[in-house]
C-alpha cells in the first residue's frame, strides 16, 4: 500500500506546490519570460526576480508571509494625444507621436510609482510631452517634415530623466504631423499658385517651341529657294555659254555670210506694219524697175 | 499502525476491506486527479497556428504541428497560440466602403467637421497630398510577438504610419506625385522594418513581424487643389499640342518650298536645254547653208536678199524718192497715218 500512496501523495505535494507557484501563492515563485516579480517581507524587498524561470534561493518564499508583486516587463506602447505645438519662424503644426517604454527595473518602478502603472504612463507623458515640445519648437517645417531623425535623441534624453524611477525610454517618434486648419487653407493657396505658375510656364514654353520651329521652317524653306535659284541661274549661264560656244563655232566658218544672213533674219523681224522706208530709186532694189529712176517720183 | 492495535478478528476483516476499498478510491481518484493535471497540458492546433511553449516560464520551443499537442501540464510547461501564417493586412487612409451597396462613403463632410483630413500627408517641400496605403505582415516570431510588446499591432500601426510619413516628408511633393511608387514603398517598408527591429532589439528579442510588402496607392493631390492641378496636365498637353502644331505647319511649309525649288530647277534645265538645242538647231541650219552658200555664193546671196526683201516689203511703207530732191522731206507724212504718196501692193 505505502509503496503506492507515498508517490502519489508526494507527487500530488509537488504539483499542489507547483500550482500554488502559478498564483504565486506557493514557497517557491517562478517568473515569466515576459513578466518581473519582487517579494517583499513587510514591505521590504527581498528578491528582484528579472529573468525567467527559477532563480534558486531568491525565488523561495515564505507562504503567507512574502508578498510577491508582479511588474510587466513587455513594451509597453503610449499613444500621446495629438498636440498643436508652436515651432520656429511662428508656425503652428499638429503633432501626434508615440512612446514605447519598458520598465527597466521593478525596485524603482515600485518605489516611485506605487499606485501602478496609471501614474507612471501620466509622469511618461509630461516628461515626454515637454522633451517634445522643446525639440520640436525649436525646428522649422521643412527640418521637422524631413524628420530625419530628429527626434533620434530624444529617447535617450528622456531615459536619462526617468531612469531612476525604473524607466527606459525605447522610442519617442512622431507619426503624423498635420497643420491646423487655418494653415492648411493656406498651405492650399500656395499650391495652386504654385501650379498656375507651373501651367503658365508650361504653355509658355509651348509657345516659343512652336514658334522656333516655324522660324526654323521657315529659313530652311527660305535658304531651299535660294540655293535652288543660284543653282537654276547657274543652270542658264551654261545653257547661254554652251549656246554661245555652238554659235561661236558654226558662224565663225564664215563671219560675214553670217553678218549678212543675220541682217536679212533682223531686218525680217524689225521692219513690218509701221515703218515707212524711203529710197532712191537707184536703190539696188528697184535696179530692174526703171532704167531711169528719176521719171518715176516726177 | 492500525494493525497493531487488537481488534477483533470479524472487526479486522471488515476493517480490512474497508480500508482497502478506501485506499483504492483513493489511488483511483489520485490518479484521475494526475490525469485531470496531465490534461492540462493538452492543446490543439488549427492550420497555421503556433504554440509558444514556456517551460518553468521561460521560453522552450514554438510547436507548428497542427492537431492536438501536449506539453508538461502547468505549471511545468504553459503555451500560447498564435496564428502565424496569416497574412493580416493594415490599411491607412483608406475611406470605408460599403460593402453591401458597393458604392464608396463620402466621409469628405465627416473629415472637415473633423479638421483633419484622415489620409493627408505633408511632403517635404511643405505642401499636401493625399495617400492611401496597406502594409501586409506575418508574425515571423510567435514569441516575440507575444511576450516582447503589449500592444503589438498598435505599435506596428503607429509604426508604418511614421516610415510612410517620413519617406514621403523626405520628398518633394513632385516626386510623389510623379515619381515610381515602387521605391517609396521600398524605403517605407526598409525604414518599417529597421524601426521594428531595433525597437525588439533593444528588450533583446528576435523581429516579431515579417513585413511582406507596402502598397501605396496612387498618390493625389488635394480635392481643394485638385483642379490646379489638373490644369497643369492640360498645360502640359497644350505644350504638346502647339509644339504638334508647328511641326505641321514646318511640314507645309518645306513641303512648298520643295515644290517651289523643284519648280525653279525644272524651269532652269528647261532654259538651259532648249538654248542649247536652239542654238544646235540654228548653228545646223547655218552651216547647211553656208554650204550652199559657198557653192554658188554670188546667186544665193542675192536670192537671199531678194527673198527677204520680198518678205518685208508688202507691208511696209515705201517711198522711192531721187536723192536731189530734199525739199519735199518736211512734208512727208511719218507715222500711223495713211499712207499719202505712192502705191503700196
Amino acid at each position: 500500500m505505502r509503496i503506492i500512496f507515498v508517490p502519489i501523495v508526494m507527487v500530488a505535494a509537488v504539483v499542489g506546490l507547483l500550482w500554488a507557484a502559478q498564483i504565486d501563492r506557493g514557497p517557491i515563485v517562478i517568473n515569466r519570460a515576459d513578466e518581473y516579480r519582487l517579494i517583499l517581507r513587510f514591505g521590504q524587498p527581498v528578491a528582484e526576480l528579472t529573468e525567467p524561470g527559477f532563480a534558486g534561493w531568491s525565488s523561495v518564499r515564505i507562504p503567507f508571509v512574502d508578498e510577491v508583486q508582479v511588474f510587466d516587463k513587455k513594451i509597453q506602447y503610449l499613444n500621446a494625444a495629438a498636440t498643436e505645438i508652436e515651432i520656429a519662424e511662428n508656425e503652428r503644426l499638429i503633432i501626434d507621436y508615440y512612446v514605447l517604454w519598458q520598465i527597466a527595473s521593478p525596485l524603482d518602478f515600485r518605489r516611485s510609482f506605487p499606485k501602478g502603472a496609471s501614474e507612471a504612463k501620466k509622469r511618461i507623458q509630461r516628461t515626454v510631452g515637454s522633451l517634445v515640445g522643446d525639440a520640436v519648437g525649436s525646428l522649422t517645417m521643412t527640418e521637422l517634415l524631413a524628420r530625419a531623425e530628429v527626434l533620434g535623441s530624444l529617447g535617450e534624453h528622456a531615459t536619462g530623466e526617468l531612469e531612476s524611477e525604473g524607466i527606459r525610454i525605447v522610442e519617442v517618434r512622431i507619426n503624423r504631423t498635420e497643420l491646423p486648419l487655418p494653415t492648411e487653407n493656406a498651405t492650399f493657396e500656395q499650391m495652386r499658385e504654385q501650379r498656375r505658375a507651373i501651367s503658365r510656364q508650361k504653355r509658355a514654353v509651348g509657345l516659343r517651341e512652336a514658334r522656333e520651329i516655324r522660324a526654323k521652317a521657315d529659313r530652311e524653306a527660305r535658304e531651299m529657294v535660294s540655293i535652288a535659284r543660284a543653282r537654276g541661274e547657274v543652270l542658264r549661264g551654261e545653257g547661254d555659254a554652251e549656246a554661245a560656244r555652238i554659235y561661236a563655232e558654226a558662224y565663225g566658218q564664215d563671219p560675214e555670210f553670217y553678218s549678212f544672213v543675220r541682217s536679212l533674219a533682223a531686218y525680217l523681224k524689225t521692219l513690218g506694219e509701221g515703218t515707212t522706208i524711203v529710197a532712191p530709186p537707184s536703190h539696188e532694189f528697184f535696179k530692174y524697175l526703171d532704167p531711169k529712176p528719176s521719171a518715176l517720183v516726177r | 499502525m492500525a494493525e497493531r492495535r487488537d481488534p477483533s478478528a470479524a472487526d479486522r476483516a471488515g476493517r480490512g476491506v474497508t480500508r482497502s476499498m478506501i485506499n483504492s478510491v483513493l489511488v483511483l481518484s489520485s490518479f484521475a486527479v494526475l490525469f485531470a493535471w496531465a490534461w492540462q497540458g493538452v492543446y490543439q492546433l488549427a492550420p497555421g497556428e503556433s504554440a509558444v511553449i514556456l517551460r518553468v516560464g521561460a521560453y522552450d520551443r514554438t510547436q507548428q504541428i497542427e492537431g492536438l499537442g501536449w506539453h508538461l501540464p502547468p505549471p511545468l510547461e504553459s503555451h500560447v497560440i498564435v496564428n502565424t501564417s496569416e497574412l493580416r493586412t493594415e490599411s491607412f487612409g483608406a475611406r470605408p466602403t460599403r460593402s453591401t451597396a458597393g458604392e464608396p462613403v463620402d466621409d469628405e463632410e465627416q473629415e472637415i467637421a473633423d479638421g483633419i483630413t484622415r489620409d493627408a500627408v505633408q511632403t517635404g517641400d511643405g505642401n499636401i497630398v493625399n495617400v492611401t496605403y496597406e502594409v501586409q505582415y506575418k508574425v515571423a516570431n510567435a514569441f516575440a510577438y507575444h511576450f516582447a510588446m503589449a500592444e503589438p499591432n498598435a505599435v506596428l500601426h503607429d509604426a508604418t504610419e511614421a516610415a510612410m510619413r517620413a519617406v514621403i516628408g523626405n520628398r518633394t511633393i513632385d516626386s510623389v506625385l510623379s515619381q515610381d511608387r515602387s521605391e517609396i514603398e521600398r524605403e517605407a517598408r526598409r525604414l518599417l522594418e529597421s524601426m521594428l527591429a531595433g525597437y525588439l532589439a533593444a528588450v533583446e528579442h528576435e523581429p516579431a513581424f515579417q513585413i511582406g510588402r507596402i502598397n501605396l496607392e496612387k498618390p493625389q493631390a488635394p480635392e481643394a487643389v485638385r483642379e490646379a492641378f489638373a490644369d497643369v496636365v492640360s498645360a502640359g498637353q497644350d505644350e504638346k499640342r502647339s509644339s504638334l502644331e508647328a511641326a505641321g505647319d514646318a511640314q507645309e511649309i518645306l513641303e512648298q518650298a520643295r515644290s517651289e525649288v523643284a519648280e525653279i530647277t525644272e524651269k532652269a534645265e528647261a532654259f538651259k536645254r532648249t538654248r542649247i538645242i536652239e542654238a544646235e538647231g540654228e548653228a545646223t541650219r547655218f552651216v547647211a547653208l553656208l554650204r550652199e552658200y559657198r557653192r554658188a555664193p554670188e546667186v544665193t546671196r542675192r536670192r537671199l536678199y531678194l527673198e527677204t526683201m520680198e518678205e518685208i516689203l508688202p507691208g511696209i511703207e515705201k517711198m522711192i524718192i531721187e536723192p536731189n530732191t530734199v525739199n519735199m522731206l518736211p512734208m512727208l507724212p511719218l507715222g500711223n497715218q495713211a499712207p499719202a504718196v505712192g502705191a503700196n501692193r
